[in-house]
């Protein structure tokens, strides 16, 4: 029963020039929900989704944080913005753009891949597009999405990327990938 | 002798032959072979030694259920040992050993006359360990060492490789036989995410074997039908070689993968380990047969009756031309059968029971096969193989009534099911006194987070051996489970089966019934770990009557097979003996793994350079390139020294700290942890945090603070810097930095939920260099624009500014008593600032230093690091640090802690320098101080340890800083340090050793 993928394993590589942002506050504050739609034009996603728009999107983190993803050069004007509007309320705004690496991934059986390593469940029904999966890869925190089926992306701790792309390395090496999803 | 028959064996492929290796010997073997079925094609019966006695063994079982041929395979990278011939592939080129053997497994020392047999009884460890303590060491234990015992570990590293694999699935088929199958397919259409998990190469378990026709056709053409059917469904997957080990709460189960080896030597991915989360679990494991006790059923040539019938007909080999049969059921009477057919010689069926009236021995006897009912053997003939039998009345006590030649016997004892799985998380078993086995009991069954039942047997893993009961039996659980996941279901036919008739297997547990005791001795209950009957009738004559405590005292189920054939008959002989039934003996604790797992396919891929992961900084690279000697801090990697070219590490640290000193030196403080705390409340949460106060603190000024735990035991320390009114960023130590965080946080969100105060973990955002040295500021204001002068940049303030173009936080913090800036940059662009001020330094003769240089550094001013003079038992008084404890605050947390007796007992040990006497090199670490007196236990009372030593390069002789009984106290006084029985003496001293005034930074 065991078949091997004909179509290649997945290649991962860095994307710079990937701004973040990272916001916590009361998400469930109505004036707040407002003013980073007004700033951003996308909505506060629901927890475990991420809401995209034009190159903008906002990720759940935690009841109470969000990451805000967009292109590096906008990143001062949006904590401008979003410090101009939300001002008076109780927020946490700061500049991560290089707290995280982000990483894309592409090709085929992406979701194989990630199920060696991840104890995320990753059914088509339960992993869709707009889900945002905070899990694990290995043995560091990250989180990951996709566009695309063929198309993913992946962030950790800067300083774990390196462990990251040597385990993805090792996990997509010559051998069998289980065709399972 | 056993050998390959001309015809036959379904599962080898006879235009692909192999050759392997048994022992040095070349052997020839097929496609499709277990290393289990090729010996035996070879005529290799006798494949090991038994674990104490080291009796002849050869193969007994066709599965997971083989107790004694283990073997070590391959060489170097590849070597494994305790191997199951019998679920091991053959491969081209294999290289297999047996083990347990000195010198030869023909000749083997320790099975001389047996003696072993009588030093050896139940609870000889434990009656061993009363003797005098010396003869374990001299006597016992290097005898045992050299006698019991399995294969030998590999020295080499695995060559292989090694994955794990995560699923989530609504059901969990376990075992890919009949019933298995039968129930994929009727759920198949409902579309439930279904993992079906087969442990061997093949699917139908033993449809093909013993049954002719299935559902109306062929058994070959219902399985075909069957798979190819399955294949159609996408939420169906179907996985051999996958052998399930383990069920665990809350769904999970684990199962080991085999991946069929390439044999071209090279290193191939080897095994996966499953993870599986199921909502479900349909348990559809079959039975195991079981061995039948009498005199000499150890002896190579006496097997279990499915065993010989699967070597037949899967692998094409004979078991010898005449075998015996000796049962206590119906089902054994299939493999007289498979035997004739083929035309080999059953001389005689030993059955113990009167009446015998069922489909298949009325079969047997049309085919002129003699049947001998109320029969028994009193005693194998032959050695290393089986030559011949004494046959004897079961009711008797063994007297021979014939002696009758053969060159194996076929044994059956009934069959047990295989609830390992069901057992994993407590689902109870009952004894079936009509069906003579321990079933699953469906009034206690294991269950899910909500109390339902998760685990449902099916087919013979529930009791129903007969194919004709199964259909019916899997289609009410499969209605059952549909019903509980909301789908229909459609398309319900039930494969017709022959319905046949049979006697009820007898429960039989020793043989003959009225065994003689001497003969007790010679009749094996758990051929692994060479248990005898006479073992638990010794167990049971010493008191150790509940089934556990018997189990342990023989040892009985203990071995790598977890008893899979011997439990069951090592439970009826307890529950004979005492006269129980055996619903009261019950049944052992069933553990995962099923089967064992090899290590490695539980490390999976985090072995190497992936064992744990290894934090960088972005400079890593450039230190690398500078010739760093590493050290890890906790998950990080930090140079501790940069080596010069032949320079010897104490050298470098020498060098660097004497620059730093000197002129300037750099540091790469990236690991520091950095948590930004922020929000209308956070100076009064941070005043909580700490001990001392910083809601005092300026806009613009950092402070040095402690942090306790609620004991009040010092737990970190850190600058923080007040960034606004209401942010503040604190530094934490490199390990301290997550656990900080999460601390931070716990109080947040279960104690002080309502306070305003957001953190962020944000150490890795940022780069942090750390200039040091009278010359640091003629550095920084090479590259600077701006002013870092004294007036403008005073000692622990910090300010944003711009440094070779690139933005920048400046914070005047020192953390080597000389003046010092710490310069935080976007991680992004750390490394080419990094670079630049490496550049502009070189006129200052700059250079880079470690983590060495800068605790020497930190210890030449006697500041104390996290983790040296803090234990988890120290509180800050002990460090003299009671001037970072604020008295004016109402709380912190420890504030409490710290009034305790005896934290606030004068008899503390408290912090000194150790000015060590007569003596070049610095104090060993760790050591203690030997006062004159002696403790309550008439030891030397101990008065204080070193926490801190290193050589002082720029006081050109060691020191130390310690922990002393009332040291502070005592300056002056000399303290005897006990290293390995040599005393060095020091003197207490100030631990400021170097600019105490600090007049410097």
């Amino acid at each position: 029963m065991a078949e091997s993928p004909a179509m290649g394993t997945p290649s991962l590589k860095l994307s710079d020039n990937t701004g973040m942002v990272l916001f916590r506050g009361e998400l469930k504050s109505k004036t707040l929900q407002e003013g980073l739609f007004e700033v951003t034009k996308v909505k506060v996603p629901a927890k475990g989704r991420i809401n995209s728009l034009d190159g903008l999107s906002i990720a759940w983190m935690s009841p109470d944080e969000l990451l805000i993803f967009l292109p590096l050069g906008d990143v001062g004007k949006l904590i401008d913005a979003l410090d101009d509007k939300l001002e008076g309320e109780e927020t946490l705004i700061w500049d991560v753009s290089d707290l995280r690496s982000v990483f894309q991934i592409e090709g085929h059986f992406i979701r194989e891949v990630l199920a060696k390593n991840s104890p995320a469940d990753l059914n088509r029904d339960k992993m869709r597009r707009g889900t945002f999966r905070r899990t694990r890869f290995g043995q560091v925190a990250v989180a990951f999405w996709f566009k695309e089926e063929t198309c993913w992306f992946l962030i950790c701790r800067r300083s774990e990327a390196g462990y990251i792309q040597r385990l993805f390395e090792v996990s997509t090496q010559e051998g069998e990938i289980p065709s399972f999803y | 002798m056993t050998v390959r028959l001309p015809t036959g064996g379904t599962v080898i492929d006879r235009s692909k032959p192999i050759t392997f290796s048994f022992n040095g010997k070349k052997l020839r073997g097929y496609k499709g072979d277990t290393v289990a079925s090729a010996l035996l094609a070879n005529n290799q019966q006798l494949v090991g030694r038994s674990f104490k006695y080291h009796r002849p063994r050869g193969i007994f079982a066709s599965g997971p259920e083989e107790p004694n041929g283990l073997f070590t395979l391959g060489k170097g990278g590849k070597l494994e040992p305790n191997q199951v011939g019998s679920t091991t592939e053959l491969t081209d080129g294999l290289e297999i050993q047996s083990q347990n053997h000195w010198p030869s497994l023909e000749t083997d020392f320790g099975s001389v006359a047996n003696v072993a047999s009588r030093l050896l009884p139940a609870g000889f460890y434990y009656k061993t360990f009363m003797a005098p303590k010396q003869a374990w060491k001299h006597l016992f234990e290097p005898a045992i060492r050299q006698s019991a015992g399995l294969g030998k570990p590999p020295m080499d590293n695995d060559s292989d490789h090694y994955e794990h694999f995560y699923t989530h699935v609504d059901l969990l088929v376990v075992g890919g036989g009949i019933a298995g199958l039968l129930a994929a397919r009727m759920l198949a259409p409902t579309g439930l995410k279904i993992l079906l998990l087969e442990q061997t190469p093949y699917f139908g378990g033993r449809l093909i074997q013993d049954h002719d026709e299935f559902g109306g056709s062929s058994s070959g053409e219902w399985l075909t039908t069957t798979l190819e059917e399955l294949s159609t469904h996408k939420n169906v997957t179907l996985r051999n070689r996958t052998s399930v080990a383990g069920v665990y709460d809350h769904g999970f189960v684990i199962a080991d993968e085999k991946l069929p080896d390439p044999s071209d030597n090279s290193g191939y991915l080897k095994r996966r380990l499953w993870k599986i989360r199921t909502k479900r679990i349909v348990l559809a494991t079959g039975a195991i047969e079981r061995p039948l006790c009498f005199v000499g059923n150890d002896i190579p040539g006496v097997r279990l009756a499915s065993g010989i019938r699967d070597f037949l007909q899967n692998y094409g080999v004979s078991p010898g031309d005449r075998t015996a049969v000796l049962t206590n059921n119906d089902d054994a009477y299939k493999t007289a059968i498979a035997l004739t057919e083929i035309g080999l010689s059953v001389p005689l069926i030993m059955d113990t029971r009167m009446e015998i009236r069922g489909t298949l021995p009325t079969k047997a006897r049309k085919m002129g096969i003699r049947v001998e009912p109320a029969r028994g053997i009193g005693e194998v003939l032959g050695k290393k193989t089986v030559t011949g039998l004494e046959m004897c009345s079961q009711v008797g006590e063994g007297t021979s009534l014939e002696i009758i030649g053969c060159e194996a016997i076929a044994v059956s004892g009934g069959w047990s099911p295989t609830v390992h799985l069901w057992s994993h998380c407590n689902g109870k078993l009952k004894w079936d006194d009509s069906r003579t086995m321990f079933v699953p009991d469906w009034q206690k069954p294991p269950v899910d987070s909500q109390g339902k039942q998760n685990i449902f047997p099916i087919g013979s893993a529930d009791g129903y051996l007969q194919l004709h009961d199964i259909p019916v039996q899997v289609e009410t659980t499969v209605k059952f489970l549909a019903q509980e996941f909301e789908k229909p279901l459609t398309n319900l036919e039930l494969p017709e089966a022959e319905r046949i008739t049979e006697e009820k297997c007898h429960g039989t547990w020793l043989v003959p019934f009225g065994m003689k005791p001497a003969n007790r001795a010679k009749t094996w209950v758990d051929f692994q770990n060479d248990v005898k009957v006479s073992d638990i009738d010794l167990a049971l004559l010493e008191g150790f009557e509940s089934i556990e405590h018997s189990k342990r005292y023989t040892t009985l189920g203990m071995a790598t097979d977890q008893g899979k054939t011997s439990n069951v008959n090592g439970i009826a002989l307890v529950s004979h003996n005492l006269g129980v039934p055996m619903n009261k003996v019950g049944t052992t604790t069933f553990r995962p793994p099923y089967s064992p797992i090899p290590l490695g396919t539980i490390a999976g891929t985090a072995k190497q350079e992936l064992f744990k992961p290894t934090r960088k900084t972005p400079i890593d690279a450039w230190h690398e390139a500078n010739n760093a000697h590493w050290e890890p801090v906790s998950d990080w990697r930090r140079p501790y020294c940069y080596l010069l070219e032949g320079e010897t590490v104490e050298n470098a640290v020498n060098r660097e700290a004497l620059r730093v000193r000197t002129t300037v030196g750099m540091l790469d403080a990236t690991t520091l942890g950095k948590i930004l705390v922020k929000g209308r409340d956070a100076a009064k949460f941070l005043d909580m945090m700490y001990t001392n106060n910083m809601g005092t603190l300026k806009p613009g000024r950092c402070r040095y603070g402690l942090m306790c735990d609620e004991n009040g035991f010092l737990m970190d320390d850190g600058v923080v810097a007040r960034l606004d009114e209401t942010t503040f960023l604190c530094h934490t130590t490199t390990g301290g930095a997550d656990h900080i965080h999460g601390w931070m946080e716990d109080w947040l969100q279960c104690e002080w939920w309502d306070w305003r105060v957001f953190t962020a973990n944000i150490t890795d955002q940022y780069v942090q260099i750390g200039i040091a040295g009278p010359q640091a500021r003629e550095v920084l204001e090479k590259l600077g624009e701006m002013g870092l002068s004294e007036e403008e940049l005073p000692f622990m303030s910090w300010k944003k500014g711009r440094l070779a173009g690139f933005e920048v936080q400046v914070y005047r913090i020192s953390f080597s008593g000389e003046l010092s800036y710490e310069i935080s940059i976007k991680a992004s662009e750390g490394l080419e600032l990094w670079k630049r001020i490496y550049e502009a330094g070189k006129e200052f003769s700059i250079e880079p230093y470690g983590t060495e240089a800068l605790h020497v550094l930190r210890a030449e001013k006697g500041f104390i690091m996290i983790g040296d003079e803090t234990d988890g038992t120290v509180i800050p008084q002990d460090l003299g640090l009671d001037w970072a404890i604020s008295k004016k605050k109402d709380d912190f947390l420890g504030k409490r802690g710290q009034y305790r007796s005896f934290l606030t007992d004068p008899d503390r040990w408290r912090l000194v320098g150790l000015d060590v006497l007569d003596r070049e090199e610095p104090l060993p670490h760790g050591v203690y101080a030997q006062s004159e007196d002696q403790c309550d236990f008439g030891h030397p009372r101990m008065e204080g340890r070193v926490t801190s030593t290193y050589y002082s390069p720029m006081l050109k002789r060691p020191i130390a800083m310690g922990l002393v009984e009332r040291g502070p106290e005592r300056m002056g006084e000399v303290l005897k340090f006990n290293s390995g029985g040599k005393m060095i003496k020091a003197k207490i001293v100030n631990h400021m050793f170097y600019d105490p005034d600090k007049e410097v930074q």
